[in-house]
């Protein structure tokens, strides 16, 4: 059993996890990325039906369970978890190395799960681990990494209430296409719309990764999104509402990043738009769609993942990331941006890159199953890719107007490596799509290089070109903040704050205020009982034992003689009546 | 932009174009309504461009935009 842990790809990495604590701090950047390549060389040699199982309790868990659908997530997770590793390779910090293992060991996990437990247990270690990546980021507050926690175990326990509610119907732990018409399915699809940022539920993706750490939204950007991607293909291919969620999400991501400043906020939104074809995709749920779906996250992890290294390296070599802030960069940091470019040609889709390949997989799929509107919708929002990410980032940050006072200070190599392996990947599967082709799960043929593809796709690219070149002084950053659906949790959270902690504090101190004084003035009055007959000399505070003047709480004699005399009277005339 | 910038692009656009009127229709794809609009896809690209900024700008200005430290306020 012990000696076939150690041939699980997530467990090497999580392993490695526990390693990297333990070793000296100067090796631990250069062993971080061994284990992701090692998990890489695991998943290769993977065979379909491998599986791997352990009693737990009165449950057999399928920790291992492999088929084409998880084996290739399992390379490209691997692949992204190594590729993460070497632009991480000159990082000092072990919380964040121990947290990116975490975290890819996680999503390696869950990708291999055989059942529910197992997939829930993954599902909550990814979260947590991928939080402490956000909250390692220096100078940002709590603030934001407890956001995005608690929106994940929130989605995390959508998740768990669906899966109760199906293991408690079927009886049957292991993961299985979810049945339409049971409530149980739609807590489970609403846990994974969670993780995959379908709107309304994804303002948590472009609130946090845009603070995450450098190195951290790497990993940030392939998994977790990613691997909600995954579950759906596993358990709700064919479910139409999908297809409207997906349009809508690769539309929402597009507008929203036209508003966005920072460089890594653009980049957010538009995972949540390039998500939106794999989530359509999986609705369609066609075999051609969802081996679009497939590819397309493959592609998507690899192309996005050098995207967020481009903008980690100019926020980290100059400090900001903000676009109003940015400008003319081009001449100090080429290399940055042409690896940068080559990630934004991908996304784009244009021929020859990696994007093309894929995207175009599940637009024909759109239409190869008559859903012409989502057709030439997801048609739009790839003009708003190459809108926001090819031509309005590249532009406000490495030419236009150069800025004097920006300094640039030296890269790492390595950050520069690993850009460059992932170039290099993106026009290699470019190219030579039968490389990712042939990994794909389900049998459906498809030749990305016709010339009605071709002719389609130079069109829309230059023609996109062309209106933004005569819109270009519209689209120059603005240093403002979008309002999304964040506002439903970050704004009442001010007011419930103010309710609940400052109006409470503020009570409190009202009435620690009032009993005080009470207190003072009973005080004042056992001292000197003639104020109870609204005569004498309050004294302004509370008598101090030294230093004071008896004079000033002395009853006046007039009023002491009257008192006795009174007193006198009173008890006479009690002997007398008595 | 130099001016071999824009000669390039006009004979891509141009290219584009005559292949589309020449070359035979991929038969493995249905044929919807807007293949027969002589370069959709050109006015799909520079329209929608042009409509995707307008609107989301506008959305912005009317409605999304607020100043940065909008949460951080009482």
């Amino acid at each position: 059993m012990g000696s076939e842990l150690i041939l699980h790809p997530a467990f090497l990495v999580l392993m490695g996890a526990l390693v990297l604590a333990l070793a000296p701090p100067r090796a631990r950047g250069k062993v971080f990325p061994l284990f992701p390549l090692g998990a890489l060389w695991i998943c290769w040699n993977l065979s379909a039906d491998q599986s791997l199982s352990v009693e737990f309790l009165d449950y057999r868990l399928s920790i291992l369970q492999v088929d084409r659908l998880s084996r290739i997530f399992g390379i490209v997770f691997s692949l992204i978890g190594f590729a993460g590793g070497l632009f991480a390779l000159h990082l000092r910090d072990v919380r964040q190395q121990v947290a990116a293992l975490l975290y890819t060991g996680s999503a390696l996990g869950l990708v291999f799960s055989g059942d529910w437990l197992t997939l829930f247990f993954f599902w909550e270690l990814a979260a947590l681990s991928s939080t402490v990546l956000i909250w390692s980021r220096r100078g940002t507050g709590p603030g934001v990494g407890l956001r995005y926690l608690l929106v994940h175990l929130f989605g995390g326990s959508l998740l768990l209430a669906g899966i109760l509610g199906q293991v408690h119907a079927s009886g049957d732990i292991s993961l299985q296409v979810l049945e339409a018409g049971r409530w149980s399915s739609w807590l489970i699809l609403a846990g994974i719309a969670v993780n995959a940022a379908i709107p309304p539920l994804h303002a948590w993706l472009a609130d946090a990764y845009p603070r995450a750490t450098v190195t951290g939204a790497v990993f940030l950007s392939a998994f977790t999104t990613k691997s909600a991607v995954y579950l759906l293909v596993r358990v709700a291919p064919g479910w139409e509402v999908l297809i409207t969620l997906g349009v809508i999400m690769a539309l929402y991501g597009v507008i929203f990043a036209v508003l966005a400043n920072d460089i890594r906020e653009i980049l957010a939104y538009h995972i949540i738009s390039q998500v939106g074809y794999m989530v359509a995709a999986v609705g369609i749920g066609t075999p051609l769609a969802l081996n679009g779906a497939v590819a397309h996250a493959f592609s998507h992890i690899l192309y996005k993942a050098l995207l967020f290294m481009g903008a980690g390296v100019v926020l980290q070599a100059t400090g900001r990331s903000r676009l109003s802030d940015l400008g003319g960069l081009g001449r100090t940091m080429p290399v940055t941006l042409w690896l940068y470019m080559a990630g934004a040609f991908s996304i784009s889709g244009f021929p020859l890159f990696n994007g093309f390949i894929s995207k175009s997989m599940v637009v024909s799929a759109a239409l190869d199953a008559h859903h012409q509107a989502a057709y030439l919708l997801l048609g739009l929002a790839s003009v708003g890719t190459f809108l926001s990410i090819g031509l309005k980032l590249p532009y406000f940050t490495w030419f236009g107007r150069g800025r004097q006072e920006i300094n640039v200070s030296q890269s790492p190599r390595n950050m520069h490596l690993a850009m460059g392996l992932l170039a290099f990947l993106c026009i290699g599967f470019g190219v030579f799509p039968s490389l990712l082709y042939a990994e794909l799960p389900y049998g459906a043929g498809y030749r990305p290089y016709t010339i009605p593809h071709l002719v389609e796709s130079i069109q829309l690219l230059a023609a996109t070109f062309l209106g933004f070149w005569w819109y270009r002084s519209r689209l120059a950053g603005q240093p403002t903040l979008t309002l999304d659906t964040d506002w439903f949790y970050r704004r009442p959270a001010g007011w419930v704050r103010r309710f609940v902690v400052e109006g409470t504090s503020r009570l409190f101190d009202r009435a620690d205020a009032g009993v005080l004084a009470g207190i003072g003035w009973l005080a004042a009055r056992s001292k000197n009982p003639t104020l109870w007959f609204g005569r004498g000399a309050e004294p302004e505070q509370a008598p101090t034992m030294a230093g004071e003047d008896p004079d000033a709480t002395r009853p006046r004699l007039e009023l002491a003689v009257t008192l006795i005399l009174l007193s006198a009277l009173l008890i006479a005339a009690a002997a007398f009546f008595r | 932009m130099k001016r071999w910038h824009w000669i390039s692009l006009a004979a891509l656009m141009a290219g584009s174009l005559i292949l589309e009127r020449t070359i035979a229709h991929d038969p493995s794809h249905a044929s919807p309504w807007w293949r027969h609009i002589p370069g959709f896809y050109g006015w799909l690209g520079f329209l929608g461009c042009i409509g995707i900024i307008v609107v989301s700008k506008l959305l912005g200005r009317k409605w999304l935009q607020k100043d940065e430290r909008y949460y951080d306020g009482k």
